[in-house]
């Protein structure tokens, strides 16, 4: 998608002298690719930085101002303030703060549990593989927010909470695709040749299988990183995800719609815009990832 | 016959069945026979060139003698032992003594690993060597198959299919084998670099006096190669002897139909060839008799119904056919 | 004197990478005559298919086609249109593949591919397009070429699908073949049986063929002509008889030296020395000159030009520029 909307557009990678076709070429030749990456790294960087870049990071935290509150933007408070009183600046950096720790754990338990069930189910074979698969069926028929949101009720809300209820719906797309991978890695000359050294079994799949599949799962991973962030966000705007006093965008959205309705625009805006700039921001570098590391696109967008 | 003392590996007998029924619902169909009653000698230091076209079993031999696919009846004697009825000890060291090279040097390479780890697998797996020595033992391995030691950070994606073929003997030699199963070990290589290979091949068995089981559909790499040859067809040994006896007097009528249509690189060489009728049949549902004689020029009544017996045709040349009864 | 129908003069294919320019062919010239049987043989990377396939233009892009001339009969390859390419491919001059998944449909009968060939070159219409398919498929030497008609590809062994495959190049009643190592996946049995059916094909239908192969053995069979690639450039060029027997060229000696076989039993092989370059380097004078064993210091900067040995041997080697010096055989 990024190059199809960026044929026309001066190549800056021509311009630097980069090496055609290699993976930095890709990025810097693709002007959306580029700017989303830039603004990704800037997105993590304030987010690591937030509170020395506000001065209002106890706020971020929580704390409140009610005789601030509902103050619209001005150079104090340039996102306005909210409810509470609170910076909305300051809550948007730390909400940033509770998007990115959630998607990335929720992506890295995902692919921790989902990896290792599905190689060794793709591996070993049999009726391993078969209960397995199962299970992971059984998972995959749940719509993902329904059993988010009914693990979330179960457990007391708090951003634990709502990372593993999210992770439970996530890993199983990871062991299929494991799996998958497994099964064809097996088959493979190199894994046989491993036994016929005499190498057993479970080292086996550590040397040979796991390192072999990664890629695939690496990339959906990146991919996926946009995704956990909307689906916390999604389970926090229904009031079932993270609690307050934690910044999230989800729920500064759902709280600040009200006052919308009352001329206070800035109360759901700034959190929303912050969040589509951050997935999409995702979602470009994952298309640019995908577009490098498969081979077939790579050579259509070499030229 | 070969004195047994002198015999690394004698296969007698073997079966090997492949079970084709799938899954838990569906109704079993008989298995295919692979192999059936199968015979072969390979004396110590000597090199057995196996050949034979698609369909013939060479693949399963090869990994049935290395213990990837199980056999159904038969023995497989290495150095005097049973190989399938070895415990996990036995096979362990059944593992060092015996190396399986593959077909498609590229594809035995973990392409994760540099050159250095995957030729030094096999001593993390079986010494407790350190790393120092581990490394220096690899450097030494890759000296022999013609490699520099800059060779061992290398990816196998940077290797050309030559310097594979290399990493990938110089992995096997690793644990200082008595048996080497090479599978079609030339047949993704150029000319230039198959002479290297086989080279290097020739050099390794005499430096460490190893016995090699060759695998390859190309007759000139195994007549150039092997003491002995055994030609296969359809999951039987149609014929088998010593090299120079069987090129020179192929008896069995695939063996002649084999051996007449290989090219030959001189367009004065006058060539005989015997054409054979249609295709291999399937595997699962092999002709009665002889295997052959569906495709036979010289079928007889007898060759539909009868199994053919082995008749020797001259010192420890052997061949499966009816033709040959009259004379015995 | 049999006229020439394919006349290819310094023909060139380049394809642009990140590591370079890749030069495929470096000046291959040579012409078939009508009848012929001209093989072109060399090893991985010499640029052997790439000529066939920039014969047919058929090379993928970004690959680029220079030359001076690509001429079949009266049509200039080089320069026509792509609609007229398309009227010549298949219907003037066919090629035939390694892999026959390539050439066959795995979701269509071979009867619906082969009269899809037939009506879209309007060999024949109507009912007249499966007793054609049929009578094809028979020629070919298919059994129950009735049943073949009604099965799909992966119902067939290899060899059935490789005729199938001929059958379809034949379809069209081309006049030239390329086959790119159309039996190398064969086994030798089947190779021995497609070879046979080539012969009779060509000389009951005045076929003309050009056989690629890495093979040796098979050039010596069946072809009345030999080129021998290295590097992109006709090294050598001549009659079996003189390509085997009164080799010249230090790189096809070379080869001819590795070969095992029933001479060299049990010695060791001659090798030659290094190995072949990568195929974006860029050679002053011999492209072989690093690893000739024969080389002198011309080799080095002054590329060599052709030697005309007789009628129909050439060779492109220094060490006989003292004789007879002509361009390449018309």
């Amino acid at each position: 998608m990024t190059g199809l909307l960026t044929e026309n557009v001066p190549n800056l990678s021509r311009i630097l002298g980069v090496k055609r076709g290699s993976a930095s070429w890709y990025f810097l030749g693709d002007p959306l690719a580029l700017i989303a990456f830039v603004v990704l790294l800037l997105i993590v960087l304030l987010a690591i930085f937030a509170p020395l870049i506000t001065p209002y990071a106890d706020q971020g935290l929580g704390a409140t101002s009610i005789i601030d509150k509902l103050l619209p933007p001005s150079v104090e408070h340039p996102f306005g303030t909210d409810e509470l009183g609170r910076d909305i600046l300051a809550r948007v950096l730390f909400g940033a703060r509770t998007a990115l720790i959630a998607g990335l754990s929720i992506v890295f338990v995902g692919v921790f549990i989902g990896t290792t069930l599905g190689a060794t189910a793709g591996y070993i074979g049999g009726w391993v593989d078969e209960v397995i698969m199962r299970i992971t069926d059984v998972f995959l028929a749940f719509p993902p927010l329904l059993l988010a949101m009914t693990v979330a009720v179960v457990l007391h809300p708090s951003l634990e909470n709502s990372i593993l209820a999210i992770s439970i719906t996530w890993w199983p797309w990871y062991a299929r695709l494991a799996r998958g991978q497994a099964v064809s890695v097996r088959e493979r000359a190199y894994v046989k040749a491993a036994r016929g050294i005499g190498v057993n079994h479970p080292t086996v799949i550590v040397r040979h299988v796991m390192p072999n599949i990664l890629t695939p799962i690496s990339v959906q991973a990146m991919l996926d990183l946009g995704a956990a962030i909307l689906t916390v966000t999604a389970l926090s705007f229904i009031g079932l995800g993270v609690p307050q006093p934690i910044a999230d965008w989800g729920a500064m959205i759902s709280e600040g719609r009200i006052y919308v309705q009352t001329g206070r625009w800035w109360v759901p805006t700034f959190p929303g815009i912050a969040l589509f700039i951050t997935i999409m921001a995702f979602n470009l570098v994952g298309d640019a990832i995908q577009a490098v590391t498969n081979p077939q696109t790579r050579r259509m967008n070499s030229e | 016959m070969n004195n047994p003392s002198e015999l690394l590996l004698d296969v007698r007998n073997l079966r090997v069945e492949y079970n084709t029924s799938r899954g838990l619902f569906a109704e079993s169909r008989p298995a295919l026979r692979v192999l059936d009653n199968f015979d072969l000698e390979v004396p110590k230091g000597e090199t057995l060139g196996v050949v034979g076209e698609s369909g013939c079993g060479k693949t399963s031999l090869a990994q049935t003698i290395a213990r990837f696919v199980p056999a159904c009846g038969g023995e497989i004697m290495f150095e005097g032992k049973n190989v399938l009825e070895f415990d996990k000890a036995s096979m362990r060291k059944y593992r060092k003594d015996m190396q399986l090279v593959f077909q498609n040097p590229m594809s035995s390479l973990n392409p994760r690993m540099k050159v250095r780890t995957i030729v030094g697998e096999p001593l993390v797996t079986h010494t407790n060597l350190d790393r120092t020595a581990r490394v220096a033992r690899v450097s030494k391995l890759l000296e022999e198959t013609g490699l520099q030691s800059d060779y061992m950070d290398r990816y196998p994606n940077e290797l050309s299919g030559g310097q594979a073929q290399r990493v990938v003997l110089a992995r096997a030699l690793a644990l200082n084998p008595k048996l080497l199963l090479l599978d079609e070990p030339t047949s993704a290589l150029d000319v230039s670099v198959q002479a290297q290979i086989l080279n290097l091949l020739k050099k390794l068995q005499n430096d460490h006096n190893l016995t090699y089981m060759i695998i390859s559909h190309s007759l000139t790499v195994v007549e150039h190669i092997s003491d002995r040859i055994a030609v296969l067809y359809l999951g039987e040994i149609v014929e088998q002897g010593p090299c120079g006896s069987v090129f020179d007097k192929p008896s069995h009528p695939y063996t002649q139909a084999l051996f007449s249509s290989t090219p030959i690189p001189d367009p004065n060489h006058q060539r005989q060839r015997v054409n054979l009728i249609g295709t291999v049949p399937n595997i699962a549902k092999p002709p009665t008799g002889c295997r052959f004689h569906t495709r036979c020029p010289e079928a007889m009544e007898i060759c539909h119904k009868v199994k053919p017996q082995t008749h020797t045709i001259a010192d420890q040349h052997t061949s499966a056919c009816h033709l040959l009864a009259d004379s015995h | 004197m049999t006229e020439v129908i394919l006349s290819v003069e310094d023909l060139r294919v380049s394809f642009p990478t990140p590591n370079g320019e890749l030069s495929a062919v470096r000046g291959v010239s040579f012409s078939v005559k009508k009848g012929q049987v001209f093989g072109i043989v060399g090893e991985s990377g010499c640029g052997k298919t790439v000529t066939g396939r920039a014969i047919m233009r058929l090379v993928p892009s970004p690959g680029k086609i220079t030359g001076s001339r690509i001429q079949y009969r009266h049509s200039d390859i080089l320069n026509c249109a792509e609609s007229d390419m398309r009227a010549l491919r298949g219907r003037r001059i066919a090629m035939v593949f390694q892999d026959p998944s390539a050439a066959l449909n795995p979701l269509f009968t071979i009867g619906a591919q082969i009269s899809a060939i037939i009506r879209q070159h309007r060999i024949a219409t109507g009912k007249a397009v499966r007793l054609r398919a049929i009578d094809l498929l028979a020629e070919l030497e298919l059994p129950s070429p009735t049943e073949i008609f009604d099965s799909y590809p992966h119902q067939l062994s290899g060899g059935m699908q490789q005729r199938v495959m001929l059958s379809m190049a034949l379809a069209a009643e081309p006049d030239l073949i390329i086959a790119d190592e159309a039996t190398t996946a064969l086994d030798v049995t089947i190779q021995a049986q497609i070879l046979e059916l080539l012969s009779k094909l060509q000389r009951e239908r005045g076929l003309t063929l050009i056989f690629i192969t890495h093979d040796l053995g098979l050039v010596a069979e069946i072809c009345d002509h030999i080129a021998v690639l290295y590097m992109g450039k006709i090294v050598e060029e001549g009659n079996p008889n003189s390509i085997f027997h009164s080799t010249r060229h230090p790189y096809t000696k070379g080869l001819l030296a590795a070969l095992p076989g029933s001479q060299t039993l049990g010695k060791s092989l001659k090798v030659i020395p290094g190995s072949v370059p990568s195929s974006t380097t860029q050679f002053t004078g011999c492209s072989f000159a690093n690893r000739c064993e024969s080389v002198i210091a011309d080799c080095h900067m002054v590329e060599p030009a052709d030697v005309l040995f007789s009628a129909d041997h050439r060779v492109a080697c220094h060490l006989y520029s003292d004789q007879l010096v002509t361009g390449p055989i018309r």
